[in-house]
């Protein structure tokens, strides 16, 4: 079933008469139960995008549904209505200075004109999943970014929403907060069954937890699949630079000088080797050496283990004549592993050590 | 100094609490309305309404522009018509609090001003009515600034209220202008300055220390 469902959705800024293309034809979809990321570089549009998805934002044009109903054409009074379905949380947190971290997560309660009790009920449950039973009287003031995102949390699934939506969520926050953060979320969402959208600039963030990504880019949507898939095989340039981010995949700088794209008399032919699953538990480069007979260096490699599988990366020189290059590269394809030439290095510049 | 005089400043002191206080308490009873409705009708805000917004920013202009002085005397027959007497303590809290309804209105607009949009945000995500977001997200966020506000208009109203004795309105200035700058008794010019002095001093300190009490930071 689809929770989310954004049909070519567009939204242009008038800024002193110079109109700006925020998003342009945006669709996206999001199942019933799966996290789903949409990453982008700032000011790629998806702040805009998120808040278009419970009307912070109106779009100039498009169809926003959520759980099958049009946001779009509803009256004040019915989005109210849908808004205590739809949880959010925020980059900067937005509790209030003066309220206690309970009040906090009682806000959206109280808001419902929920009496004490049933208030009582929800929120202390709440206090407990995100860790904060006894920290219930303390001021945001005295909490960490980590614990203040708790608290949002726990506040944006106080009305027991079906549908969360994360707004950059773990950016304020440093690494070791956002993974347990991030723990938090995947633990949610396999306890509530909750479909949750999140946009992010951080490849760690899907990473670790997305079901399925977008990338965002100058308003459009570029690329859009699955996160090992994205891993795998990235389409574009801006997919590419953030698998890499994470992969740890680029070239080591000086040799970055020195390629050339095309081939030289008994260069060394620089290879990329993407290989996923069971693949990364075979000995291929053993094999490779063994039967193709090739000189093979690996210059980089790494192994990242992703929410279902496991992906690796590597990046390795190989020398030989153009013929036996080309059947090892064969054999890598044969084995299925994503292989892909990104150019040569002669042998006298051979050295980057 | 003779058991009149004495009787004389403690009557007098009453009478400038008895028209801070009141005028005060009639200015944030009008002002808070008044300043919530400055903010939120504004453009992009909550409850958008750009005209009803630019009328009643020129008539809370209108009257911070008036000088008290003539707003006192100009305000006599509404005064009258309010209070029934145009002289006298009571008569004088009528022209105080008009014209600390709009200077309030627009602290209460300031310290509203300065609560993060985020909270906006964030309760506008949650379903919040702009009822609702103004008097569980805005207000209350903003009291401390407003407690400070409230300070700052109790200052300044002491400060107004000296005026009123122009209307037989009585209270600590009237004392000083009419023993102390009229009759030429010093002496009754500094113990008045000086009960002064500790009143506006007591209030700051007083407001200081309850507006950080409530303000959690």
């Amino acid at each position: 079933m689809i929770e989310i469902e954004l049909t070519n959705v567009c939204k242009d800024y008038e800024i002193q008469g110079a109109r700006t293309r925020a998003l342009i034809d945006i669709n996206l979809s999001v199942q019933q139960g799966e996290i789903f990321g949409v990453i982008g570089r700032s000011g790629a549009g998806k702040s805009t995008l998120i808040r278009c998805v419970n009307l912070l934002e109106r779009p100039t044009s498009g169809s926003i549904k959520v759980k099958g109903k049009e946001l779009t054409t509803l009256s004040d009074r019915a989005l109210r209505q849908v808004r205590h379905q739809i949880g959010m949380v925020f980059q900067h947190f937005n509790l209030l200075a003066r309220r206690d971290v309970y009040s906090n997560v009682a806000l959206p309660l109280q808001l419902l004109k929920k009496s004490k009790k049933e208030i009582d009920a929800a929120v202390i449950p709440l206090l407990e999943l995100t860790g904060l039973r006894d920290r219930a009287r303390v001021y945001p003031s005295q909490l960490s970014g980590g614990q203040k995102q708790r608290v949002a949390i726990g506040r944006a699934l106080a009305t027991k929403p079906t549908v969360l939506l994360c707004d950059e969520m773990t950016s304020a926050l440093d690494p070791e907060t956002t993974a347990s953060i991030l723990s938090l979320v995947k633990e949610i969402n396999d306890q509530m069954k909750l479909s949750i959208l999140m946009i992010t600039h951080e490849m760690e963030v899907i990473k670790s937890i997305a079901d399925h990504v977008a990338v965002i880019d100058q308003g459009r949507i570029i690329e859009r699949s699955d996160v090992v898939s994205l891993f795998k095989h990235p389409k574009t340039e801006v997919a590419k630079t953030f698998t890499e981010s994470v992969l740890g995949a680029h070239l080591p700088a000086l040799l970055q000088h020195q390629i050339r794209s095309r081939p030289l008399p008994g260069a060394h032919t620089i290879v990329r080797v993407a290989f996923t699953g069971n693949a990364a538990a075979e000995p291929v480069i053993d094999e490779l050496i063994r039967s193709c007979n090739v000189h093979v260096n690996i210059l980089q490699a790494s192994l990242e283990f992703l929410r279902s599988d496991t992906i690796g990366m590597m990046i390795v020189s190989m020398q030989g004549t153009p013929h036996i290059v080309e059947r090892a590269i064969k054999m890598l394809v044969d084995k299925g592993l994503t292989v892909e030439v990104i150019g040569y290095v002669a042998t006298d510049d051979w050295s980057f050590s | 100094m003779s058991l009149q005089m004495i009787g004389l400043f403690l009557s007098s002191t009453w009478e400038t609490m008895e028209m801070v206080f009141i005028s005060c308490i009639v200015a944030v009873l009008f002002g808070v309305p008044l300043g919530v409705l400055l903010l939120v009708t504004r453009k992009g805000h909550i409850l958008e309404f750009v005209s009803i917004n630019r009328f009643v920013a020129m008539i809370v202009n209108a009257v911070r522009s008036i000088p008290f002085i003539i707003l006192m005397v100009a305000m006599t027959p509404f005064t009258r018509w309010v209070v029934g007497t145009s002289i006298g303590t009571v008569a004088a809290m009528v022209p105080l609090a008009v014209s600390a309804i709009p200077f309030f209105a627009r602290l209460v607009e300031s310290a509203m001003e300065e609560v993060p949009k985020g909270l906006i945000e964030a309760s506008l995500s949650m379903g919040g009515s702009p009822l609702q977001i103004i008097c569980y997200v805005v207000i209350p966020e903003a009291m401390p600034a407003i407690l400070r506000g409230i300070t700052l208009t109790l200052i300044t109203l002491i400060g107004y209220s000296a005026m009123a004795g122009a209307i037989g309105g009585g209270g600590l200035g009237d004392l000083a202008i009419r023993y102390g700058y009229q009759r030429f008794e010093v002496s009754v010019m500094i113990i008045t300055v000086l009960i002064l002095i500790f009143f506006v001093q007591l209030l700051q300190w007083l407001g200081d220390r309850i507006a950080l009490r409530l303000s959690h930071r």
